[in-house]
């Protein structure tokens, strides 16, 4: 065993966050401050700009029509929320919370109502496609098949057996690319937290996709 | 380093989130070890594979939901509804000007100042002929109209 052996591949670095670069920060302070001020053409400028990024996290934490109400009510928490919004924190991280708070209290009751169903439970007689396919399918446009449907249902189940709270750190990181600092202010939890979380997190995931990945 | 502490440390391992020393001995653990450097490339493959995710479109339009509560609570309101008295009073000021524009434009104004000038000339015309001789003729009160209005 030498040191000085060839150090081990590691990943790309994550896709930077969708959302406003550092150019946009001040064009972005005075839509916040107009939508204070009571501007409903700002309201919707900054609903724009950040909608798809709360769809998606909605999309890997929740199924069905859970998806739409929870970005609905993210965003009208965060409006709320908006009126003594002081610029301390980012305006990204500060939605991710909100959303990411909104989509843990959708898991729970989603968990406490109803029992989950399994998203790789075979539909119909065929027993071919899953239903984690089936939603990953209807999800994706045809110039955005990157992943098979089939690979892409697995993932999705593999993020449906974590906790909600695993799935959330798992998904803000792996997924949607924020920095473990970020991850840590939109869950509330603090930096050990979220490592541990995320490493106990990746581990479960890539035991249910080992069979593809070897 | 024993296989278990090294698999613990792969998922900060990856993002270099290990102090020096721990990725120090980390590295060289794996470059000896066939389980840990297999168990590596298999957390690398999962981060390929959830970084490759297409980002799921939004099916739906939710704005106007949202913007219904928003205003029902009283946090936003119509650009019309913002308007200040101060901008209302502008506003009228310019409909009333633009629309005395309208009513005495130059065209009107022309006409007016016109039919001045061509009975300022029919009079200087008839008063013509107490200095002459003779009627005077519609070429005279032409010129004469002619004259007055280069004079304007």
């Amino acid at each position: 065993m030498s040191p000085d052996a060839a150090e081990p591949r590691r990943p790309d670095p994550p896709l930077p966050p969708q959302g406003p670069g550092s150019g946009d920060r001040a064009a972005e302070r005075e839509l916040v401050r107009r939508y204070q001020a009571g501007d409903q053409r700002a309201a919707e400028t900054l609903f724009r700009r950040y909608h798809p990024m709360v769809h998606a996290l909605a999309s890997r934490m929740l199924v069905g029509a859970d998806v739409e109400d929870a970005t609905q009510e993210a965003f009208v928490r965060a409006f709320r929320g908006l009126k003594t919004f002081r610029g301390d924190a980012s305006l990204k991280t500060w939605i991710y919370r909100v959303a990411t708070n909104v989509c843990l209290t959708y898991a729970e009751r989603a968990k406490r109502t109803q029992p989950l169903e399994s998203l790789d439970e075979p539909l119909g007689e065929e027993g071919h496609e899953t239903k984690g396919s089936q939603i990953a399918s209807e999800a994706r446009a045809p110039e955005e098949e990157v992943l098979g449907g089939e690979l892409e249902g697995q993932i999705g189940a593999a993020l449906d057996q974590l906790s909600p709270e695993f799935r959330a750190v798992l998904v803000l990181r792996d997924v949607e690319g924020l920095s473990y600092e970020e991850v840590a202010e939109a869950t509330g939890a603090n930096l050990g937290t979220v490592k541990s979380r995320l490493a106990r997190a990746r581990a479960q995931v890539m035991r249910w996709l080992k069979g593809y990945l070897e | 380093m024993d296989c278990r502490s090294c698999q613990s440390l792969l998922s900060a391992y990856v993002d270099d989130q290990l102090v020096a020393t721990d990725a120090r001995r980390l590295h060289v653990h794996l470059s000896g070890c066939s389980d840990c450097s297999a168990e590596l490339n298999l957390l690398l493959g999962t981060l390929q594979l959830l970084r490759s995710l297409p980002r799921p479109r939004p099916t739906a339009d939710p704005w106007e939901a949202i913007a219904f509560t928003l205003r029902r609570e009283g946090l936003v309101r119509p650009w019309y509804r913002r308007a200040r008295p101060l901008g209302v009073a502008a506003a009228a000021a310019v409909v009333i000007v633009a629309g005395s524009y309208v009513i005495w434009r130059p065209t009107s104004q022309s006409a007016s100042l016109e039919a001045y000038w061509r009975q300022h000339a029919i009079f200087a015309a008839q008063e013509a002929p107490a200095l002459s001789t003779g009627a005077p003729s519609l070429d005279a009160i032409e010129a004469t109209y002619q004259l007055e209005g280069d004079d304007r």
